[in-house]
Order: structure tokens, then sequence, then C-alpha cells
């Protein structure tokens, strides 16, 4: 391999690590981001493999979920045929699959035990000894330590590798900072070696040896060269891939630093992945020469490789014993006779199972979306509404259907649209007392400028402590009491008044976060600020009249409300509240980069308000917003159902009564949506009526003990792009985005391009994140969150020393249906089609199917679904959908995710 | 009166953790509200009784038979309260109740839910029993079981290996630390007749009346210390304790924040009168302490996981304890054992706040904080800073020595034991 291969590969090894930022700049993104290249179930397979996880949840969760109805049984049963296709086995032997598929194999446990050590008398005839050689070699080898010796190789230093690395990363956990983040990590770890002289074990001396002659600039030919002379015949692409994905979330955080510099909150060492290679490779080295020395090699007996046949489990190997263990004798017959027989069962276990169910289960939620759309079309009475006198743009969120739908169930006057969250302002916000400026537009958005707050006059008494005082108090406390000397005097005299804090952070978690608020409040200047968002005005950054005229009329455009303005027009962001959560940004605006949207409703609302921008959009855009109409900018917290309103000073005082109306309609809807939340909440059971479960969302989330703050996107299963029509008064029971989208005043598909572009990698990326971390939590999520501990202000790891973890925790997801999202647009077919293929990574997740993607044609309300490259005509199946009287009496007792009905009060 | 309160604070979590026991035990239904509720309730009553006892400033409790071999030996069942140990108690209850006000929430649908409510149940029992114990078989029972569900939280994830792993480090270094107060009760029995830790506290008494074998009362003490090192993690045993971050946040919190890890100076101060007796163990007990406050300050200094520099914290604060009992301070070690464990539980329970703490912070981007190198190594020349800053990081190479000094060379002994054995039966199989 020469050095430029060498290069080349390892740029192309980068994609297999994850792709997860420090988890202050959390995003969704896929999981599998690297695979989207091939179809899904491919690509799913060969990420299986790759990293060792499942496909599909244990069987056990399908076989409930059956029987609640939520799988089809038609879905079950051309699994299973075209199963039989794949493996070239009769249809005859559909029935016995069936019956391994539905009933779980209730065997005795003893009757299981039995047979199990039969079976395994029985395999070991089969076993074939396979002799190592060479005396290092990448997982196999590992694996044989392990069996054989009780030796984690790895174990050994990962620990102080992973301390080392974490210190050289660290944005400001210890308190003694790393003398050496200014050299390079070789450097660095060459101090590392050095500063153990004396008394050093005997395999650091041997990586101080390693290490002599290798520098910063020869790492690759040491790379180069070390791959050539490996002891034992392996592929060096390979080798590098298993040694990279070893500690995986810990090179992939090296691999972000390295490439994405930005990204990193404080400051970025100037840090290769070359180098941790180099120095993973050193270490592994020569523990495993230290570890070989402890032993000698004659302990090491014969290493067996288990046959496939001895990885069935119990309860499979009782039930082949049990219904096929007859018809062939077991102590006769020959293996392969044996093996011939119960190949078919054999073949069919519980992980081909597993992801037959799971197909099904993504099925049959793909038609449950889009019958229920065919049906509602057909079965729903368009009801004749009142004159709009209100408009609330809220954004796509799934978490926003629900209370989109109370607002319009209590008011048929006013009409809800979805647009994306940033409300089209791709900037980076620079707030106050905030001078890092954040991003608060979606990824795949480059923000084009940085938008200031500055402050105008200070008002109000003068306070002592400023916010700079406050910053710095916090960091004395937070370093005093961490293990300095000064940390005797704090314990003495900050313990019992902790035991307060202590006491009502976890008794009263609501009151306490008011009260901190308060102090906060009282103690701090009050500040008012201004929004620096014309260009006019500011050296740097803000928009001029046409670009500000520009992303009003994006807006309107995407929501088809370029005529007939009422008087009010809300704008209201999303952001999210929780306490003792490192998966914060998880909750935020998913299109505002995981952070509250409150700066872009106010920025829209400042352009949409201005007289300069009006004319504008009346002479180049052809909107003419009547000089009454006021736009509003609010704030809906995800978390408490909190309403905020914003600008409340710059609109006329005779508008103010009339402003309180739909205020107070959207509170009241906030409350009934908390409602609606706690039907999936165990600890909100006894809870009636809407002002205790507001209570006690208000609770849960400033709740220090609690690991679920809300429940996110869970179940999360479509994406709408369309108008109101196609889902007012469609029960969608959270579980669905909503793009506001008119086709008919976009005929060129214009406006649909940009729509799409926005919504479908946000919603594609938030969907499969938590379809992946759903699946498999050990290994594309972190696990449950109970014992995890933050390292270096970045991420997170289990324990004190462990990978960096990814993705999303247990707590977070485990109320998911792990499904594809189904999308569904409202136009036609060849605009859609030409659009995708433009845009590279949409066609990707297209094409190889990684969300379902159907159509609904604007005029005759014809179902299309994309299958295998084109769009064919879906055959519905006629459902009924249920009516209800609203959804306040329907959801609120109700567990588990609901099928999608009518409600009659809209 | 009292005394029959005393017994009855005692036997109260007995009771529960019998029933709890057997509900689990039998398989019935057991909803995860009624270990919450239950352990509640039974910490209201034991904190109104401790309350009352701390009040009347003194209560007994006694079974001199418990156990009776005719003619041969008995052992009593003593228990001792008094006002210092009481605060202490009070403490732990109140700990306790937010403890598990905390994890109802956060342990909610977790795998293993009673397991953890029954370990801290446990843990509720045994501790008073260390506290009030007034002879060394009693704190001995105590002891014992607050070690074995410390194990048992650690490696509460059972299907991690790196938890499994964990757990044996405590563990061992457990049951290391065991041997000192087990020497102690058979050497205290064997030399003085008695295990009364009130007499023992009065050596000078006791040696006059078994002059023959008054030093041993001094080897007695020496053990008392080597069993208080481990759970204290003092030093040369600390390196376990960052191993122990492994369980779930409640539990680390309570343990190696606060309580378990304060039972070391805790069972010095008890001793207090025996130890301080013995100019060298006094002289000992303030060196470790000193070693130890050392060690975790440096320790803690240059790590950068949020659990691990609290729990090294936490050591220092109780070494800073274990000098203070050296020193002969009494009510003041209590009060800096509960100052100590409400600071350090908030700040465990918090923990997962950190990366949040820092980032809405507006000094976080203009460069602060500032975290210069400590004030001890300011004056050395930049090559021994970094030294200090590596060898720190490496836990100055303690968990090194302990695998490559102790644990592999143990191993090897039973492993060639085991051999000889193998092949010695093989021969007599051939024999015969």
């Amino acid at each position: 391999m020469g050095l430029m291969k060498l290069l080349e590969t390892l740029d192309d090894l980068r994609r297999y690590l994850p792709i997860q930022f420090p988890l202050g700049a959390f995003i969704h993104n896929n999981m599998l981001f690297s695979f989207e290249d091939r179809p899904f179930a491919e690509g799913v397979a060969e990420a299986a493999k790759l990293f060792g996880a499942e496909r599909a949840l244990p069987e056990s969760y399908y076989q409930d979920k059956f029987a609640r109805g939520r799988i089809q049984k038609n879905w079950v049963e051309r699994g299973i045929l075209k199963w039989l296709v794949q493996h070239d086995l009769p249809h005859t032997s559909a029935g016995i699959l069936w019956r391994l598929m539905e009933q779980p194999l209730n065997i005795p446990h003893r009757v299981a035990e039995a047979a199990h050590a039969d079976w395994v008398a029985r395999c070991s005839r089969m076993r074939a000894p396979i002799l190592p050689h060479g005396y290092i070699s990448g997982k196999e080898w590992k694996h044989v330590f392990r069996e054989q010796l009780g030796e984690d190789v790895n174990g050994f230093f990962h620990p102080l590798f992973i301390r080392f690395l974490s210190s050289y990363l660290d944005q400001g956990m210890s308190t003694w900072h790393n003398p050496d983040t200014h050299r390079s990590l070789l450097e660095s770890f060459r101090a590392f070696v050095a500063g153990h002289k004396h008394f050093a074990p005997s395999w650091l001396k041997a990586v101080q040896v390693q290490l002599a002659d290798l520098t910063s600039e020869n790492v690759e030919a040491w790379l180069e060269n070390y791959l050539r002379h490996l002891p034992f015949a392996v592929e060096p692409r390979t080798y590098l891939l298993d040694t990279l994905l070893e500690l995986r979330g810990w090179a992939g955080m090296v691999n972000k630093f390295e490439k994405e510099p930005h990204l990193v909150p404080r400051f970025a060492p100037s840090i290769r992945l070359m180098e941790y290679l180099a120095i993973y490779l050193i270490l592994e080295k020569c523990q495993y020469e230290e570890i070989v020395s402890h032993h000698s090699l004659t302990d090491m007996r014969l290493f067996y490789n288990p046959s496939p046949l001895q990885r069935l489990d119990r309860g499979q190997m009782a039930y082949i014993l049990a219904n096929i263990g007859s018809t062939v004798n077991a102590e006769t017959s020959e293996d392969h006779e044996l093996q011939a027989v119960l190949d078919v069962v054999a073949k069919f276990h519980a992980g081909e199972r597993a992801l037959l169910w799971q197909e099904a289960l993504d099925l049959s939620m793909r038609d449950q979306c889009l019958e229920s759309l065919v049906a509602f079309r057909s079965q729903g009475k368009n009801p004749v509404r009142p004159k709009v006198n209100a408009r609330f743009y809220f954004c796509i969120d799934d978490r926003e259907e629900s209370i989109r739908r109370y607002l319009e169930e209590a008011h048929p006057e006013f009409e809800t649209h979805g647009v994306v969250g940033f409300f089209a302002i791709d900037m980076k916000f620079k707030s106050f007392n905030h001078p890092e400026p954040i991003t608060q537009c979606p990824p795949v958005v480059n923000p084009s400028r940085v938008v200031e707050e500055i402050t105008v006059e200070n008002v109000g008494k003068k306070k002592t402590f400023g916010h700079m005082s406050w910053g710095e108090g916090t960091w004395h406390v937070w370093y005093g009491t961490r293990g300095a000397l000064r940390s005797l005097l704090f314990t003495l005299l900050t313990g019992p008044v902790t035991s307060l804090a202590l006491f009502m952070r976890v008794f009263f978690p609501h009151a306490a976060t008011r009260l901190h608020s308060w102090l906060k409040r009282t103690l701090l200047p009050k500040t008012e600020t201004r929004i620096k968002f014309c260009a006019d005005e500011a050296s740097l950054g803000g928009y001029t009249v046409p670009e500000m005229a520009n992303i009003v009329a994006t807006i309107l455009k995407f929501t088809g409300t370029i005529k007939d303005f009422p008087r009010l027009n809300y704008i209201i962001a999303h952001g999210a509240t929780s306490s003792n959560n490192p998966y914060k940004n998880a909750y935020g605006c998913g299109a505002c980069s995981g952070k509250s949207g409150i700066p872009n409703s106010q920025i829209f609302c400042g352009m949409a308000n201005m007289t300069s921008v009006r004319d504008e959009l009346r002479a180049k855009h052809n909107i003419d917003i009547p000089a009454e109409s006021l736009f509003l900018a609010c704030y809906h917290d995800t978390s408490t159902d909190e309403i905020l309103f914003f600008n409340r000073a710059d609109i006329p005082v005779s508008a103010h009564a009339e402003v309180n109306v739909g205020l107070e309609a959207l509170r009241q809807a906030g409350r009934d949506n908390s409602l609606e939340r706690c039907r999936h909440f165990a600890s909100a059971r006894h809870i009636i009526n809407e002002k205790m479960t507001f209570q006690h969302v208000l609770d849960r989330a400033s709740n220090l003990a609690e690991p679920r703050p809300e429940y996110g996107h869970n179940n999360t299963a479509m994406v709408v792009v369309g108008r109101r029509q196609l889902t007012r008064g469609l029960y969608l029971d959270r579980r669905c985005f909503l793009v506001s989208y008119d086709a008919s005043t976009d005929l060129q598909g214009e406006v649909l391009t940009s729509v799409l572009a926005g919504a479908v990698p946000v919603a594609g990326g938030i969907s499969l994140d938590y379809y992946f971390s759903r699946i498999d939590n050990e290994v594309y999520g972190s696990g449950t969150k109970l014992p995890l501990n933050i390292a270096a202000l970045l991420g997170v790891m289990t324990g004190s020393s462990s990978d960096l973890r990814i993705g999303l925790a247990k707590q977070m997801v485990e109320l998911h249906e792990p499904v594809r999202i189904t999308i569904v647009v409202e136009a036609e077919a060849d605009v859609v089609l030409r659009l995708i293929k433009a845009h590279p990574r949409m066609a990707r997740l297209v094409f190889n199917e990684w969300l379902h993607f159907a159509l609904i044609h604007p005029q005759t309300g014809a179902m299309t679904l994309f299958q295998t490259g084109e769009f064919v005509p879906y055959k519905a199946r006629s459902v009924e959908l249920e009516l209800i009287h609203s959804s306040k009496r329907y959801a609120p007792h109700r567990r588990g995710p609901l099928p999608f009905v009518r409600v009659e009060a809209t | 009166m009292i005394d029959t309160l005393f017994a009855i604070s005692l036997v109260l979590p007995l009771l529960w953790l019998f029933f709890y026991g057997l509900a689990l035990v039998a398989q019935f239904r057991v909803g995860e509200k009624i270990p919450v509720v239950g352990l509640k309730l039974v910490i209201l009553v034991m904190f109104a009784l401790q309350l009352l006892m701390l009040i009347e400033g003194t209560a007994h409790f006694s079974w001199p038979r418990w156990v009776d071999v005719p003619g041969l030996y008995e052992f009593p069942l003593e228990l001792h309260f008094n006002r210092a140990m009481g605060l202490a108690g009070l403490g732990m209850l109140v700990l306790l109740s937010v403890i598990v006000k905390y994890s109802e929430s956060y342990l909610h649908k977790e795998k293993g839910f009673h397991r953890f409510f029954y370990l801290l149940s446990v843990f509720m029992t045994a501790f008073p029993l260390v506290l009030f114990a007034d002879n060394i078989d009693v704190l001995f029972m105590g002891w014992e079981l607050i070690g074995i569900t410390s194990v048992l939280l650690i490696g509460f994830y059972e299907h991690r290996e790196h938890a499994t792993v964990n757990s044996w480090w405590a563990l061992g270094t457990y049951r290391f630390c065991d041997v000192g107060l087990l020497a102690a009760t058979t050497l205290a029995h064997y030399a003085v007749h008695t295990t009364n830790i009130t007499k023992l506290n009065n050596p000078l008494q006791l040696a006059a009346e078994h002059p023959e074998h008054a030093t041993w009362l001094a080897i007695v003490a020496g053990c008392i210390v080597l069993a208080s090192l481990g759970k204290a993690a003092q030093w040369p045993l600390t390196s376990w304790i960052t191993r122990a971050m492994e369980g779930p946040t409640p539990s680390s919190a309570l343990y190696y924040g606060a309580l378990s890890i304060g039972l070391g100076p805790i069972l010095l101060l008890k001793f207090r009168g025996l130890i301080l007796s013995y100019p060298l163990v006094q002289g000992t007990v303030i060196a470790i302490g000193a070693c130890s406050a050392l060690y975790s300050y440096l320790v803690a200094k240059v790590r950068s996981d949020a659990k691990s520099i609290l729990a090294l914290s936490a050591v220092f604060e109780v070494s800073l304890m274990v000098i203070e009992v050296g020193l002969g301070l009494y009510y003041w070690v209590i009060f800096h054992f509960i100052a100590n464990a409400f600071l350090r539980v908030f700040q465990f329970l918090r923990s997962m706040n950190a990366i949040h703490d820092f980032y809405d912070n507006p000094l976080f981007y203009r460069g602060a904080p500032h975290r210069p190198v400590p004030w001890i190594f300011r004056h050395m020349s930049q090559d021994w800073q970094r030294r200090f800053y590596y060898r720190a990081m490496d836990g100055f190479g303690l968990d090194g020595f302990i695998i490559n000094g102790v644990v592999r060379p143990w191993i090897a002994m039973w492993t060639r034991v085991n051999l000889w054995e193998n092949e010695r039966a093989v021969g007599e199989k051939r024999e015969l």
C-alpha cells in the first residue's frame, strides 16, 4: 500500500466513523449516513455486520404489537412468502414458518435445558479446531485472548488512552488544563510517555522505544511501513477499520475536530486521525507483547469455531428436537442429513423472524398513514368555516401537530400553517450575553450571515451583579468545589446551603426553577435588547430590504397565504426546557439546529412588520399586506406547553385586546396539549384534568431526576407536504410533520424545491436517528441514560472510561415504533421526480428507500407511491375512519399509538 | 422507653427488608409504587424516632446472650446511640429520602428497578448498625452489608463487562480491608475477651485488666485503620473509586459522593479512644490522610470526566476528615461528613447538567475559565509540571501496580497450585 493509497484509504474510512457532533451542538442525523448510497435493507445489513448491531428488535416486541393490531397480517404473510422465495424453499413450509412467527416458543424451561445439552453434545462432533497463527491480529485474535486467557488486551490500555485523549480534547472540565494542547497529539503523547521516566511499567517503556523516531511529519510513512509488516495475513484496510472502530466514538470525535473544527465550542487542538491511529496501534502492540510475555503459549488451548447450529437459542433447539427429532434418528444419522432436515427451521432463526416482523411493522404503518389520508379525503366533510380572522404559523415539527389540532378544534375561525421553523432566516445569531454566534438554521442550510443582539440601555435600578460576574461566580463554585484546597472551605460553607437546594430541586422542581430564575432576575441587571437585523444599520451581517422581502415572501409563498391577510398573524417558534439533560438539543427545534427558534420568529416578525419591506413585497412579489395586519412573535415550549409572546411593545395599543384573544386561545391549546401528552407518562396516570397535567409537565421539565423531560419525536411516522385541508380534522396522534404547501400557487415547482429541501432531510434525519437508536440502542444509541458520565464537555461515556457514546439514550426512544418515515407530497409526479433527482441527498434517501415517498395529485387526489424508481398508483384498502367528537375526549385516557381518526369538532 | 424506641428504629427497616424481599421472592406483582412509598414511610418513622433520641441524648439496646454457647462463649448484641452518631444518622436519612425520591422517576422502567430499591433498603438497614454498633461483631455485619450492596450497585448493569470487572475491583478492595476488621475482632476476643467499642476506647483500663495482652490492643488499633482504608478509598487503595462510577447516578452519589465513602472516618471516629492512645497509630492515620488528600487532589485536577472528578473530590474531603480524626476532633468531623455528603450528592445528581452549565455561561467563549497550574507546582520547571500532570493522569500507576504487582502474582500462584493439584489427582486416578 503506497503512501497516497493509505491517505485515500483513511479518508474513505472516515465515513464509517460516527458523524455525531459534540453534544452541545447536537443535531439529529442518520446514524448510517454513509450507507445511504445503498438500498435500505442492504445498507442496514452491511452496517449491522460492520458494527455488530441488530437489525430489528426482539421478536417479542413485534408479537406484542401484532396482538395489539399494530401489524397487519397480510404483510407478515407476504413477508414469509418472499423469504421462502429468497431462500429457494417450497411454499409448503409457509405454515410452519407462520407458526414460528406468531407463537412464542412456549417450551418449558427444563425441556429446553435438556434439549440444549443434547444439542451441544451433538454439535461437538462437528467442531473443527482452528489454530491461531502469528502473534498479533485484529478481531479474531483479540477474541482468542479473551476466551482463552481471560485477557482483554484493549481493555487494559483503553482507560489510560481515553483519559489521555479526553484531557487533550477537554473544553473546560478539568481544573488543571492540559499543558500540551498547543502541540500535536503525537507530541503531547510523547510528553505523556516521557513523564513516565521512572517507575514506569515495562510496556510503557516499550512504547517509548516505538515512539522514538515517530514525528508528525513521518507518521504517514510510519503507518504505511507498519501496515506492510503486519505479521499476519489481513487486508490493511480491514485492519485499519477494525482499529478505528475499537473506540469509534472517540475516533469520530477526533475526526470531527480535524475536519470540522468550527463545531468545537472552545478550542480545537490541531489533532489528526492519522496520529490517533499511530498512537493507538503502538499502544496495542506494546500491550500485546506485554501480555504474551505473561503467558506461555501452551496456556492456549485449541480454539473452537462455533458452528452456526450452536448459535441457535435454546427455545429453537427444543422446538426443532420436538418437531423433527423424531423423523431423524439423532444417534445414527449423519450430521449433514440432520442439517438438511433442520435447514428450513434453522435458517428461519430469531434474527430472520424479527427482521421479517420489522418489515411488516414498517409497511403496516406506511399503510396506516396513506390509507387514513385517502379515507379522510373521501369521508371527511369539508365543513363551512367562518371567515379566517387569525393565522398561526407553526414549525413543521410533529410535536406541533397536536397544539394546532386543539387550536383549530376550539376556534374554527383560526387557520394554522406549518413552515420550517427557522422561518427562512439563514443566520447565525449572536445574543448579547453569548458572544459566540450560534447557528439558527437547519444543518443543511449554510448560514449566510451573523445577526447580532445589542443592548439598548440599562433600565431599572442599578444592580451590583452583572452577567459576567454571575458567570465568574459560577466558575468559582464549579472549580472551587472540585478537589482544590478551596474545596474544604466551600464544602463547609455551602454544604448546609446545598442541602436546601438539593431538597428543593428534588421535591419541588418547578418551584426551585422559578426561585432560581427569580434570583437571577433580581440580581442581574435587566437589559433591554434589540436585534439588529437590518443591513443598513449594521456593519456586519443583517439583511437588506429586498432580502427581507424575499424571506417574508418565501414563507408566505410556502404556505400559499399571499392574499386575504387577517389582522393577526402569529409566528410561533418552538423550543424545549429540560434539566440535567446532556441531550437538550435533541429536544429543540430541528430546523434551528436544536436551538429554540425565538430569535428567528422575532426577526421574522420584525421584518414583516416593516413598512419598507411591505412596500417591497407589494412592488416585487405582488403580495399586498394591509397596513393594519400585524405579525406577532410567539414561542411554544414543547416540554412545558407554555406560550410566550415577545413583541408586545411593537404593536399598537388598540390591538392589544384582540391579540390577547389569540394568545389566550394558544395558551388554552397548550394546556389541552399537555393533557394529551401526559397519556404516555406513567407518573401522570392519576391526573385527570388539564390544570394538573399542566403543572405536571412544568415539573417534569425542570426535574433533575427526570430522564424523560418530554417524549420528543417518539413515534414520528409521517410527513405531509400539502394544504392543511388534507389533514385538518384528522387526528394524527402527534406522529406527523405538517408542512404547508399549496401546489396551485406554485406551478413551476420552485417553492416546492425549497420546501422539500428543507423538510425532507430534517424529518428524515430525525426519524432515522430515532429508528436506529431504537433498533439497537447499545450500538447506534448510547444505552441507558442512568450511568452516563460527561467527558470533556463533548459527549457522554458509560461509567468512567468507556467509548464516547453516540446516538440517543434508551429513555429517549423507548416509546418509538421503529418505522421509516412516510412522506406524502401534494404535487404532480413529474415535478417531484425532477426535483428529487436534482438534490443528491434527497435522491439517495428516496431512490434507496430510506423513507417511503408518496404523492397526492393536487386536483384528482389520486395517490401514487414511489417504488423501484417510479411512482406507481397506490391501491389503498378502504378503511372506515372512526368519527370522534373531539381530541380531548378521545386521546388522553388511552395508551400506546392510536389509529388515526376523524374529529368532528373542526 | 427511649431504649424501646431505639430498638424499633433498628428493627423497622429489618421488617421492611423482610416483607419486601418476601414479596419479590414470591414473585408477587410488586409495582414501582410499593418500594417507593414503603421506603419513604420507613425513613419518615426512623427520622422521627432518631430525632426523639437525639433530643434525649442517649439510648441503648443490648441482647447479652445473642450467641450463647453454654460454658464456652457468648456474643452480646450491643448498640449504643449517642448524639454525634445520631446526627450522622439523621443526615443519612435525609439524603436517603432525597435519593429515593430522585430514583423513583430516574429508574422508572429500568430493568432492575426492584433490585436497586432492595439494595437501598439493605443500605438503610445496615447504616445505623455501623453507626450505633457498640461491639465489633455488630459493626461487622453492617459493614459487610454495605460493602456487598456497593459491589452489587457498581455491577448493576450486569450485561456490561466493564461494570462487572469494575465491581470486582471494589469487591477485592473491600475484602482486603475486611481482613483488618476481622482480625481486629478476633484479636480483641482473644486478647481482652470483649469487642465492646466503649471498652476498647479505654485501652489503658483494658490493658490494666489484661496486662499480658496489652500490646495486642495496639495491633487491634492498626487493624481498624486498615479496615477503614478500603471504603474511604484512602491511599494506596484509591484507584478503585473512579472505576466505581458504573452504576446509576443516584447510587454513585449516595455511596461514593457521600455516605459509604464517609464510613472510613466514621469507623475511625468510633475507635477514637483506641487510636489516639497509640501515637504510632495516630501518626499513621494522619499520614494516610495526608497522602490520600494529596493524591486525590492531584488526580482530581487532571481528570476530565464529571463523575470521576466528583468522586475524587469526595475522597479529598474524606481524607481531610481522616486527618481531623487523627488530630482528635470529634463533632467537627461529623459536621464535615454531613456538609460534604450534601454537597457531593447535589453535585452528583446534577452532574449531567455540566455541558449546558458551561455552554450557557457567557464567559465560556471568552477564553475563561482560566485553569492555572496548581499552586504547589507553580515554581517548578515546566518539565516537572508536565511530569506530575501525566503521572496524575495515570493515577501514579496505582492501577498498574495492583494488576501487575498483586493480582497477577496472586492468580499465577493459585493457577500453579491448581495445576499441581490436578496432576496429583490424575496420578492418583492412575494408581487406582
